[in-house]
């Protein structure tokens, strides 16, 4: 039965207790009443009755409303007791205010961008049940190899994993509209039903569905919408031309949708794609990306070891076409992240907690060297009566009102901070663009000055009543060591900060000075494509009609073009088929390969200069044998102490009459091409009139404007498209901009947290000081002499400093290897760093000492005793 | 309901409020002060304070029930009654209490 009434009990809490007291009532009005009638005075009666009770009475009298009631009322007397008591030390909460609207806003700043990059949900119905179903190449360890049409077929129709599973093949060409110059777009093939299983419909019009593989109907994006269509939804049932194919506009989709990433322009069903059908029996060409709902009892390890024995499978099935393929799964927000970008941002976020440490360091400090002063005030309201709790509270109250005005401060600083953080972000982290100040991030930004308050009041609250529990003036030993702490942990973090600020600044230097291999000074570089449906001669032509144009304009000293110049620093391992005269290579010496096509005089153009043998030239055509050039690395790599000039070599296409040897005929310089940071991969290059290739990219070395090239491009070619125009200047700057980003927040932030531990140091030694005029002056009426009281006052500070340094080296020796991936040229734990930036802090330090040590040293010694 | 056996105060306090209901019937609880009282010859003088828990302890056990009533001066009270559970938690009681009390009267005839 008690259960039951106990249960009953929590309903009618509120009920019951009012019931108890009823009943006490009448107990006690019951007694006085007996108690007047035996002659007893009514005060007597009472306090007779009331003690009859004991100490339950009382426990009973704390009623929860009333309790509550009192609670906010207090709540609010300490917060205006805590505005009074900031403004009578201006200096103290305006550096306080100042370290932690600092301290807090970076960290907010930050958050909002992991929040809009890494934490929202992607923008599809229950995102984090899609995934990435990658083919991959067991022998060369290649873990993202587009799937062929015919596997992802039986894929489908094989797994009980996925909900669908659907494929998109990302494509860029030129897109011709009604209106208009034609200009280049990225857009996607999608084979299966991809917008219903991403579980988005369109904006305006309709989407397509997996039965319609076969229309030629295109949905646009928002943004293109927009741009050329003028928003209008007259461009439903409009027509156009993208990469030579006839499309009719049947949709646009909401702004927020871009799959697979934003630059995705257009989409259109598979079956639009040239020769689709041919690709419906090629089990060996890999065609599109296949993404999948996981079914709701799958997981992505389930799903995993499904399709792996789906995978041996058609491996045994089909030994020729899928002998080598496996199968890898990557949740979507997985594979749309990457590694680099939530590293990037654990860093920073990493980065900006140390200085929101230092600065609690630095407020608790100062709160406590306040709280000395207010010693007397405090042991004057301990004498009225308030509890040590009571004034603890007190003191909590002004420490999270000091932060809560920090984290209002804050929020200009956060706003602006994000539109920097997003200005100078590297490009192509997605969704980054929609980093801003939204009632998430105002969440994270309360909490966090709420959090911040109670961790830096903490200390204060609870060490001040102590104090003043004491006697008036003495302010306990243990005090000075907190304080002391204190400044040593700022000076430890700071250490950590600077130190990583400083190897990545050595690595950005080192970086800066490598010799890319090639002069992108004056290298204009710019895209180009001709309309499709065109014959692969016509092209040949056109391009090198091009080529011949450019090169003939004034200014112009090379043109050149290839297939394309960036890699993938992340990019597969490859290797040849056949190398004359030898055994077949095995597969673990593969490495790092490209094999492009080039076109003009592209090694002239970036400078590359010509090591060995000789360039290409109009002799090596269609009809001669097929003849390549190579870097060094290849040459070192197959023939190591060798001559390759003549040497033959087998790609995995078949090139010539007859799969033919390719011969080597010139030596070129290597170049970093998968950027400065990374070591140059072995290259070859083959001439365009001997290769399949379109050679694409187009690099110029010119004096020249570039609107002078366009109006020859288009003079040739009304419908060619000369897009993405760049200089190889930029191009290599983009490459290096998540270093460059890196960087230099992490500069900042150390910046930041070497001055809030230089204000540390100031704060602490300046109170030092103050509390020890008495005895300084005591010391210099004896006949101590200015120089040697400036040097007590800066031993003091550096026994802090150097116990902050040491502590700040181990912190580094273990820290900086969470970095050891972004150093370059220099060893995580660089005794030259480590060196630079204790010297850095020492000299800080004594910067921040020099004004109390002068102070200590203009102490008059008849003023100092008289001061009792 | 062998709670509080080990518990000789408690037990004492439970003892006598249930012994008063079983002979008096419904009251309140300063009724049950009183009577204890004026039985005792004032010898006895329950705890007040720790009087309701006790009441509010056995009702919630099943002892007792409680209801709302008005008093002779027509103001609302609790009233307490006993139960058959109350019977027989008292039946147990004033055995333990025969055995205790028993117990120390043999200790304290032992010469």
């Amino acid at each position: 039965m008690s259960w039951w009434n106990r249960l009953t009990n929590l309903f009618r809490g509120r009920d019951l207790h009012s019931e108890i007291g009823e009943e006490l009532q009448f107990h006690l009005d019951a007694r006085i009443a007996d108690n007047l009638a035996s002659g007893m005075p009514p005060d007597e009666a009472r306090r007779d009755a009331l003690r009859r009770f004991g100490g339950q009475l009382l426990a009973m009298d704390r009623s929860r409303d009333a309790d509550i009631l009192v609670w906010i009322e207090t709540i609010g007397q300490d917060i205006r007791y805590a505005w009074r008591s900031l403004r009578r030390a201006p200096g103290v909460t305006a550096v306080a205010l100042a370290s932690l609207t600092i301290a807090i806003g970076a960290n907010t700043a930050i958050f909002s961008v992991v929040n809009a990059v890494l934490l929202r949900a992607l923008p599809y119905h229950e995102a984090d049940r899609l995934a990435i179903v990658w083919s991959t190449g067991t022998l060369n360890g290649s873990q993202e190899i587009k799937t062929s049409v015919p596997n992802f077929e039986d894929w489908k129709s094989r797994s009980h994993s996925f909900a669908d599973l659907a494929a998109y093949r990302e494509d860029a060409a030129p897109l011709y509209l009604a209106t208009g110059d034609p200009e280049r777009i990225d857009y996607a093939y999608l084979q299966g039903d991809l917008f219903r299983l991403l579980g988005r419909s369109a904006a305006l019009g309709r989407v397509f569905t997996g039965d319609e593989q076969e229309s030629r109907v295109a949905v646009l994006s928002n943004g293109l919408w927009k741009r050329r269509f003028g928003s209008s939804p007259g461009a439903i049932g409009q027509s156009l031309n993208v990469g030579g194919i006839d499309l009719q506009v049947i949709g646009v989709m909401p702004a927020d949708f871009g799959f697979p990433s934003k630059e995705t322009q257009l989409w259109t069903p598979a079956g639009a794609f040239p020769r689709f059908d041919e690709r419906r029996v090629q089990r060996d060409a890999g065609f599109g990306v296949v993404i999948g709902r996981l079914q709701p009892n799958a997981s992505v390890e389930s799903a995993r070891a499904e399709m792996s024995v789906i995978a041996s499978q058609l491996a045994k099935q089909y030994p020729k076409e899928d002998g080598e393929r496996g199968v890898n799964i990557v949740p979507l927000a997985a594979q749309i992240h990457g590694k680099t970008v939530p590293y990037m941002l654990a860093l920073l976020f990493g980065a900006v907690g140390f200085v929101l440490l230092i600065a609690c360091a630095n407020v608790a400090n100062l709160l406590l060297a306040r709280g000395a002063v207010r010693s007397g005030e405090i042991a004057l309201r301990t004498a009225l009566g308030a509890g040590r709790l009571r004034i603890a509270r007190q003191l909590l109250t002004e420490s999270v009102f000091l932060s809560a005005a920090a984290g209002v401060l804050s929020l200009p600083l956060v706003a602006w901070g994000i539109r920097a953080l997003i200005a100078l972000a590297p490009a192509h982290i997605a969704r980054l663009e929609e980093a801003r100040l939204d009632a998430r991030v105002l969440a994270f930004g309360i909490g966090l000055s709420l959090a911040t308050g109670v961790l830096f009041g903490l200390a204060p609250a609870v060490r001040i009543p102590k104090q003043a529990g004491r006697s008036r003036n003495t302010r306990g030993p243990q005090s000075q060591i907190v304080r002391r702490l204190l400044v040593v942990a700022e000076v430890a973090l700071a250490m950590v900060l600077l130190t990583g600020a400083g190897l990545l600044l050595r690595s950005f230097v080192a970086v800066q000075s490598v010799d890319p291999g090639f002069q992108g000074q004056h290298v204009i570089t710019a895209k180009l494509r001709f309309r499709d449906p065109l014959l692969r001669v016509q092209r040949a032509a056109l391009y090198r009609e091009a080529i011949g144009r450019i090169g003939r304009l004034p200014g112009v000293s090379a043109v050149g073009s290839i297939t394309g110049m960036f890699y993938n620093p992340e990019g597969g391992k490859f290797g040849l088929r056949a190398v004359e005269g030898r055994g077949p290579e095995s597969r673990d010496r593969w490495a790092p390969l490209t094999w492009s096509t080039i076109s003009g005089d592209y090694f002239q153009a970036l400078g590359i200069p010509l090591l060995r043998g000789r360039f290409f030239s109009d002799r090596d055509n269609a009809n001669a044998s097929p003849v390549v050039m190579i870097n060094e690395t290849m040459a070192r790599r197959y023939w190591p102490g060798e001559d390759p000039l003549g040497k033959g070599i087998k790609g995995f296409d078949p090139r010539g009459h007859n799969d033919e040897w390719v011969r080597v005929i010139g030596v070129v310089k290597d170049i970093h091409s998968r950027g400065l940071d990374r070591a140059p991969m072995a290259q070859i290059y083959e001439t365009q009139a001997q290769s399949p290739d379109e050679t694409e990219y187009m690099v110029v070395r010119s004096e020249t404007s570039v609107a002078a090239i366009r109006d020859t491009i288009r003079n040739l070619d009304k419908t060619a498209v000369w897009s993405d125009v760049s200089t190889l200047d930029d191009e290599l700057r983009g490459l290096g901009a998540p270093r460059r980003f890196q960087t230099l927040l992490l500069s900042l932030f150390a910046a930041i947290a070497l001055a809030l531990a230089g204000v540390g140091i100031f704060g602490m030694m300046h109170y030092s000081v103050a509390q020890r005029t008495q005895e300084i002056g005591i010391r210099m009426a004896l006949g101590a002499r200015p120089g040697s009281v400036v040097g007590m006052v800066l031993r003091e500070a550096g026994v802090l400093v150097a116990a902050g340094v040491g502590f700040g080296l181990a912190g580094s020796l273990g820290l900086t290897r969470l970095i050891r991936g972004l150093l370059f040229g220099v060893s995580a734990g660089d005794p030259l760093t480590l060196a630079g930036v204790a010297i850095l802090l020492t000299a800080i330090a004594l910067l921040a000492c020099s004004i109390p040590a002068r102070r200590a040293a203009s102490v008059d010694p008849m003023l100092a005793l008289r001061c009792e | 309901m062998t709670k509080h056996t080990n518990d000789r105060l408690q037990g004492t306090l439970d003892l006598l409020v249930l012994k008063t209901l079983a002979a008096r019937g419904k009251m309140h609880g300063y009724a049950i002060t009183m009577h204890v009282e004026r039985v005792s010859e004032e010898i006895l003088r329950l705890e007040e304070g720790s009087l309701y828990p006790a009441l509010h302890r056995m009702t919630q056990a099943g002892c007792l029930k409680s209801e709302w009533s008005v008093t002779e001066s027509n103001r609302r009270a609790r009233y307490y009654s006993i139960t058959a559970a109350g019977r027989r938690q008292l039946a147990e009681e004033q055995r333990n209490w025969a055995a205790l009390t028993g117990a120390v009267a043999r200790v304290l005839q032992f010469t």
